[in-house]
């Protein structure tokens, strides 16, 4: 249940098959599948001395060298294959594809075949980004890729097909056949269940795997269900840098945090080969200051020991160890700038402040405090236009049924700081794409008697820390499916699965919409916490807060296009 | 991680796609060479349609026979005495034999047909061919006569049968109607008695004198020796007839003894085996009484036991009353 070590797997072996100096070659997915998984490097250490796009047209022939390939089947990259066949570069070809092939496209394959240079043809089903251990995305962004078609209840049907492949490449890496449950309320969820059920009865044998004594269960939720978690302010180390300067494909783009060398413009943070970012990925702000002072501590040790150079034995050891210091230096400087560039933001936004209102908005339910607190927040000019949005959005979330909802006058009071009409309708569509009514559980506790008593309870025994107390709504309901109380009446299993009670062992959570890096957060830790259980969380992609509103914006204008 | 490798499904389709090509370019060959050849090649196609044609004609004559053939050997193999349709058999042998003359021609022309067309530098492969669909045809014809031979011998030794017997009913016949001449003979007091011994004692006694009266008195007596001969010899074989047929009565009554013997010994080993039955009968009955003593036995054990166990159970009730109460005391102070 590792979807890096699964799709690193795949790559090396790929690349591990064939002797001899070869190429890679990638299509747009692939490559950032691979690069996410894999370094140069370690390419390099199997004989993979060339790594190119196969939309690359100004590749030089090198008839000598033997050739993988890792593409996508789309028709896109089939097309680019077929061009490339007809003209070969390369010597050998070992055809490798993320997903199954249909039947008319391996016969158009061996149509093109003239020069006999195709030698494998394989499924190898890396079709999904493997952003940590127990996280993967599919990364599909508006606009290539539209969530919804017509209303929030239908699937865009190209979207909806990249999903179930992703989501079934998925489960064949993970060796899993597992019994599907989703979302009641959410068609979307339906829909794809069944869907990914279908593609399992039409693929039986691929999914004929050895039985685990409890089958894996698939949960695939919704992110309408849970609007609040992608608002909020991150303090995790992996979650702020995606929320305050953006992670793609495991990069960060530095270039616009001033003064930054040259070399740090862009940076990699893969918990795989960064020992320091493992440690740390999942630590607040607070701790993780503390580990980089312990980490620059070290370093400047190592510093201190390399200034001696008295001896022979002592030059020796410094140039054995000077690789290695250049790597720990390399490193440190990255993570001292990532972590500087976050520092300076928080302070620049007052985002302690920021976060606590934001925290107070998700848990606790103090209507006026909150709203005095939010209109001095808002009447601050040092507040970015997006923060405030998102606060007023929380409040509108958080109070919408209440009786004195101050939302109107809130808006008004945003127009009047410079907020414009058309940035403020968001709140509304925020609204529209995740309101109450489009729920299915009660998200704020504060629907019932007994979950405010519980919530009040919950306040009573006291938080370790202000800006992370909130936990996403995964949390409550894999409680839950743990306990076994999942209701059959709001969890429904597929039509014709199988239908189990026993406690799971593997859970692979599929989040319908994108998943957060808190809610990776809370995984990991579940999976740390939990012995004998292994979850998965997959998402359609990763949010932040950005990338959250731009999909409520854009599936808004789709509805009211309509309408 | 799983992997499939569909090398195997591309390699195929490489080889349907060659095989394909293939397949095209022997088409496209024949029309590289323009119109001039392909008149040649019309010409070709003609003869080797006559060909086709007069073979595909003697198969289907071929078939024919054997059908024929068929119907022959079915008629032939019946052996009833009465249905004989021998008018219809001698008719389809005669259609069979003529047909089978008649394609033995026809396959002999369509040899020299293909050796006239050999000599006219048909391809090697069409010659072999045509030489083939001879050689096939002709054995198929061989087989065709041979069966035609088989069912006529059948046919001749179910005539032999069907003869024998006939004559077997027939000689019977002879006799019974010799017997019913003769018992009407031998029955008849007026005829039998008396007048078979009385010419042989009345007339060869007598016959001496009568010769001598013959001799004597010629001229009277004269007419009457040709009317005493020809009743002698006719008497004399009625006898030996009725010698005939007592033989074969009193041989077929032995048969029917040695017959209704045998019928005795089986009725008697049957007895015995009825005897031998009632024992294991008897056997089983007292068996299946065992069984019944026992299972009542082992329904009444039972009945104790488990008025053991349930007098024992109160007693664990007890126990365990005790131990909860124990338990609720001490965990709950």
């Amino acid at each position: 249940m590792d979807v890096v070590k699964a799709v690193q797997g795949y790559v090396l072996k790929m690349v591990d098959d064939l002797r001899g100096m070869k190429v890679l070659l990638l299509d747009v997915d692939t490559t950032s599948i691979v690069s996410l998984v894999a370094t140069q490097s370690q390419l390099l250490a199997k004989e993979c001395y060339l790594i190119d796009r196969i939309d690359n047209k100004n590749r030089d022939r090198m008839r000598h060298l033997k050739c993988v390939c890792f593409l996508r089947p789309t028709a896109q990259s089939i097309q680019w294959l077929v061009e490339e066949l007809r003209n070969p570069c390369y010597g050998d070809y070992y055809l490798h594809f993320s997903n199954t092939l249909k039947k008319s496209t391996i016969e158009r394959l061996a149509e093109v075949d003239e020069h006999e240079v195709v030698r494998e043809v394989q499924e190898y089903f890396g079709d999904y980004m493997a952003i940590n251990s127990d996280l993967f995305s599919l990364n599909l962004h508006p606009p290539q890729y539209q969530l919804y078609s017509e209303s929030l209840a239908t699937w865009n049907a190209n979207t909806l097909e990249r999903t179930v492949q992703g989501l079934s490449a998925a489960l064949l890496s993970l060796k899993k056949k597992p019994v599907i449950r989703y979302e009641r309320n959410s068609a979307l969820c339906q829909k794809l269940a069944a869907e990914l059920r279908y593609h399992i009865q039409q693929e039986g044998q691929l999914y004929d795997f050895r039985r685990a004594d409890t089958p894996p269960i698939l949960l695939i939720l919704d992110r309408r269900n849970d609007p609040v978690t992608p608002l909020l302010t991150q303090w995790i180390y992996q979650a702020m840098v995606h929320e305050l300067i953006g992670i793609h494909n495991g990069r960060v783009d530095m270039s616009n945090v001033p003064d930054i060398q040259s070399e740090l413009k862009e940076i990699v943070l893969s918990a795989d080969q960064d020992p320091f970012f493992k440690k740390c990925m999942y630590l607040n702000l607070g701790d993780l200051g503390a580990n980089i002072k312990a980490y620059v501590d070290k370093y400047q040790n190592k510093t201190k020991s390399n200034m001696h150079i008295e001896s022979i034995a002592d030059m020796k050891r410094f140039v054995e160890e000077y690789p290695e210091f250049r790597k720990l230096s390399g490193n440190v400087s990255k993570h001292v700038a990532v972590v500087g560039e976050l520092s300076r933001k928080v302070t620049q936004y007052h985002l302690l402040e920021v976060s606590e209102l934001e925290q107070s908005l998700a848990n606790s339910e103090h209507h006026g405090d909150d709203l005095k607190h939010l209109q001095q927040l808002i009447a601050t000019p040092a507040v970015p236009e997006e923060t405030k949005l998102r606060l007023v959005m929380l409040y509108a979330l958080r109070y919408e049924k209440s009786p004195n909802n101050a939302t109107r006058s809130l808006k008004d009071l945003l127009a009047k700081n410079g907020v414009s009409d058309r940035r403020s309708s968001v709140i509304d569509a925020v609204i529209r794409y995740a309101g109450e009514k489009q729920r299915q559980d009660d998200l704020f506790s504060n629907q019932s008697f007994l979950s405010r008593g519980r919530s009040a309870l919950k306040g009573l025994k006291g938080v370790e820390n202000v800006y992370t107390q909130h936990t996403p709504h995964l949390a409550e309901t894999i409680e839950q499916l743990l306990k076994n109380r999942l209701r059959d009446t709001s969890f429904p299993f597929i039509d014709g699965g199988e239908v189990t009670r026993e406690k799971p062992q593997d859970v692979i959570i599929f989040m319908v919409g994108g998943t957060t890096f808190e809610e990776a957060k809370y995984i990991a830790q579940l999976n740390a916490t939990t012995p004998g259980t292994r979850f998965v969380l997959g998402g359609t992609c990763v949010h932040n807060s950005t990338s959250f509103l731009t999909d409520v914006v854009n599936a808004d204008n789709l509805i009211r296009g309509i309408v | 991680m799983s992997i499939k490798d569909r090398t195997n499904e591309f390699q195929s389709a490489v080889d349907v796609l060659r095989n394909r090509q293939a397949v095209k370019g022997l088409d496209r060959q024949p029309l590289i060479p323009a119109s001039p050849a392909f008149n040649q090649s019309g010409n070709r196609h003609a003869q080797k349609t006559e060909f086709a044609r007069i073979a595909a004609l003697i198969g289907r004559e071929i078939n024919m026979t054997t059908s024929k053939l068929e119907k022959l050997t079915k008629l032939a193999k019946k052996k009833s005495l009465f249905d004989d349709k021998p008018v219809e058999i001698s008719e389809l042998t005669y259609i069979i034999k003529q047909d089978i003359a008649k394609i033995n021609k026809q396959i002999a022309a369509l040899q020299e047909y293909t050796h006239n067309s050999q000599s006219k530098s048909l391809s090697k492969q069409a010659t072999e061919h045509s030489s083939n669909v001879v050689l096939s045809l002709q054995s198929k014809l061989a087989n065709t006569s041979l069966g035609f031979k088989d069912v006529l011998e059948i046919r001749t030794q179910n005539m032999k049968a069907g003869k024998e017997r006939r004559d077997q009913f027939m000689f019977a016949n002879s006799e019974t109607t010799s017997s019913v001449g003769s018992m009407n003979l031998a029955n008849s007091p007026l005829y039998t008695p008396d007048r078979k011994p009385t010419p042989s004692s009345l007339y060869d006694p007598s016959s001496s004198p009568a010769n001598s009266l013959n001799s004597q008195s010629s001229d009277v007596l004269g007419l009457g020796i040709p009317m005493i001969t020809p009743e002698q010899q006719q008497a004399q074989l009625l006898v030996a007839h009725q010698d005939n047929y007592i033989e074969s009565r009193a041989s077929a009554i032995e048969s029917i003894e040695t017959t209704i013997a045998e019928l005795g010994n089986i009725f008697q080993q049957l007895a015995t085996m009825v005897a031998e039955q009632r024992e294991t009968v008897q056997r089983i009955d007292q068996n299946a009484d065992d069984i019944e003593m026992n299972v009542s036995g082992a329904q009444k054990e039972l009945l104790k036991y488990y008025k053991n166990i349930s007098s024992n159970r109160w007693l664990l009730i007890k126990i365990f009353a005790t131990i909860i109460f124990f338990f609720l005391l001490f965990t709950l102070i």
